[in-house]
């Protein structure tokens, strides 16, 4: 488990489930800051004297106040911790639920895990505690898990409306596939096809193609 | 007139005495033929001597008319010098005649040349009015423009801050009507319920955890917008949130739009409407199925929503909650148009420049 833990976060009460949860795992050597340059230095200097830190739990947004800071996001200083100590784990704790920016800090800044602020953060802080104490996986928490899944997209694009189109004006799934591949369009195979029709469906709950194309024509995509 | 010639004799006035011989011998021509050619020749004499043709002339006229002998001698010297001194005129004509020429034809020239330069100065005049015309209108028109300009910003403006105190409006509400009622509620709750009991305890976390996904919520709906990179994929995102058991979102082509060509505030005002349309969708909508699609040519962006729920009563629906999102899009010189029956779903065209 974890030796020595610094905690980057702007609340004026020291956040109960972080110092619950700490307490839990018998880690007494925690240090805070409330501002995210305070903290980069602590992080610098315990490099220094040479007692670094093995744990960052992070927040990412913080209230702008009087006091002019260089680092002013969560983000950022995850990304120069990043740099400067590679090999401390990072966590990254906030209410942030956008994929991008969870996907961003997964990829760019690899981060160890991601607890969303919420009903579950305690259970989550532990289970990430445990995880990434032991091991290099990682863990997100349940409700944005879908954020590092390609998933949850329902997009089609210009060679699915031909598709559609040509289906509403009579042509076959076969004919379709041989003018396809005389203009040259990709992809054209047989089984692409079968795919697409199939995605098309799901995506606008159609029955069958009947079904599919007369969707689309209400929805004023072909 | 002896006298008059003593006189001249002793002023030596030289004309003065040829004046006096010519007279004298004019004198003695009729009487004393003698003497008037002493006098003619003496007058002769001198006039050669101060080169006076006339005077030799005349002195010689009277010579030939008086004397007999000489005569031939006398009317040759008289011819010769009258040809001479006459050609010499004659030149001198000529000469004065070709300077009175030119001098008339400079006259003209003058006159000609003066004409044109007033011409000039007429045509200077007339193009320095056209100047002064033309700077004028200038002037005028960029006047005009400018207040038009002016006018028209304040319009922009005005529909700007309309924008903005709707959207607080807007939030104020959201904030009374969805949170402050759950926060109410739930201080009663804790006022009346044991919360020691477990069941009581979870049922308040329940409260609490729905009132502070609200808050995410109307965060969120509020959030700072990303113009940057991720502008097209934090809007596929944010579409995609709607995306649920019961709905599904279809996006097309979102992408395909040069969106690093759209206007900073454009692209939130985009962002914006987007967000307002799938959040009345949500609320009152019941669709299974809504496309967002996205076309875009040189200088235009596209963007058709449609939704296949339960449409609305299109005069009911514009009071409302379509005011908000026309101004926006006024405000970036877009045009909106709304489309819906009961029960006939939601279309939503929306046209910018980039």
């Amino acid at each position: 488990m974890f030796k020595k833990v610094i905690i980057a976060e702007d609340f004026e009460e020291f956040n109960l489930a972080v110092q619950q949860t700490l307490n839990n795992f018998n880690i007494v050597n925690f240090q805070h800051a409330k501002y995210c340059d305070d903290a980069f230095l602590k992080i610098r200097k315990a490099i220094q004297d040479n007692e670094p830190y093995d744990l960052l739990i992070s927040d990412l947004s913080f209230k702008k106040d009087h006091r002019e800071v260089k680092i002013g996001s969560g983000d950022e200083l995850i990304q120069k911790v990043r740099e400067l100590q590679p090999e401390i784990k990072i966590i990254a704790y906030s209410i942030e639920d956008k994929s991008a920016r969870i996907k961003s800090l997964f990829e760019d800044s690899e981060i160890n895990a991601f607890v969303l602020k919420g009903r579950n953060s305690i259970e989550d802080l532990k289970k990430a505690l445990t995880i990434i104490s032991a091991s290099d996986q990682k863990f997100i928490s349940q409700e944005v898990a879908s954020a590092l899944q390609e998933k949850g997209n329902y997009e089609i694009d210009d060679v699915d409306i031909k598709i559609l189109k040509y289906l509403s004006d009579g042509t076959s799934q076969d004919e379709i596939i041989e003018i396809f591949k005389s203009s040259d369009i990709k992809p054209n195979s047989k089984s692409a096809m079968e795919k697409r029709l199939a995605k098309l469906k799901d995506f606008f709950k159609a029955n069958n193609t009947i079904h599919l194309v007369s969707i689309t024509k209400d929805m004023g995509i072909i | 007139m002896q006298e008059g010639l003593k006189i001249r004799n002793g002023a030596q006035d030289l004309y003065g005495i040829i004046g006096s011989n010519l007279h004298l011998a004019q004198y003695y021509s009729k009487s004393n033929i003698q003497k008037s050619n002493e006098y003619a020749t003496k007058a002769y004499e001198i006039a050669t001597k101060l080169r006076s043709i006339d005077e030799r002339l005349k002195a010689l006229s009277f010579l030939i008319s008086n004397d007999s002998e000489a005569q031939n001698a006398y009317a040759q010297k008289f011819i010769f010098l009258n040809d001479s001194i006459i050609k010499v005129r004659n030149n001198f004509k000529n000469k004065f005649a070709r300077i009175k020429y030119d001098s008339k034809k400079e006259k003209e020239e003058n006159q000609k040349l003066r004409l044109e330069n007033v011409e000039n100065e007429v045509a200077l005049q007339k193009a320095e009015n056209q100047k002064i015309l033309f700077l004028s209108g200038f002037i005028i028109l960029c006047i005009v423009l400018f207040f038009v300009k002016k006018n028209h910003q304040n319009k922009t403006r005005a529909i700007k801050l309309k924008t903005a105190y709707d959207t607080e409006t807007r939030i104020a509400k959201d904030i009374h009507d969805e949170l402050a009622n759950d926060v109410f509620n739930t201080i009663t709750f804790t006022q009346t319920q044991p919360l020691e009991i477990e069941n009581t305890k979870e049922t308040l976390i329940q409260k609490l955890d729905h009132i502070y996904a609200r808050v995410r919520g109307i965060s969120r709906e509020n959030n700072t917008i990303d113009t940057k990179t991720n502008f097209a994929s934090n809007l596929k995102e944010m579409l995609s949130t709607y995306n649920s058991d019961h709905t599904n979102v279809i996006i097309n082509n979102i992408e395909k739009v040069n969106w690093h060509l759209v206007d900073e505030f454009k692209k939130v005002t985009i962002h914006r409407i987007l967000q307002e349309l799938m959040v009345n969708m949500k609320k009152h909508s019941q669709a299974s199925l809504v496309v967002v699609k996205f076309e875009s040519n040189g200088k235009t962006v596209f963007i058709d929503y449609t939704d296949n729920g339960k449409g609305a009563d299109k005069n009911k629906i514009i009071k409302n909650g379509m005011q908000n999102m026309e101004n926006r899009i006024l405000a970036i010189k877009g045009t909106i148009t709304f489309d819906t029956k009961p029960d006939k779903g939601f279309k939503v065209k929306i046209t910018m420049s980039k």
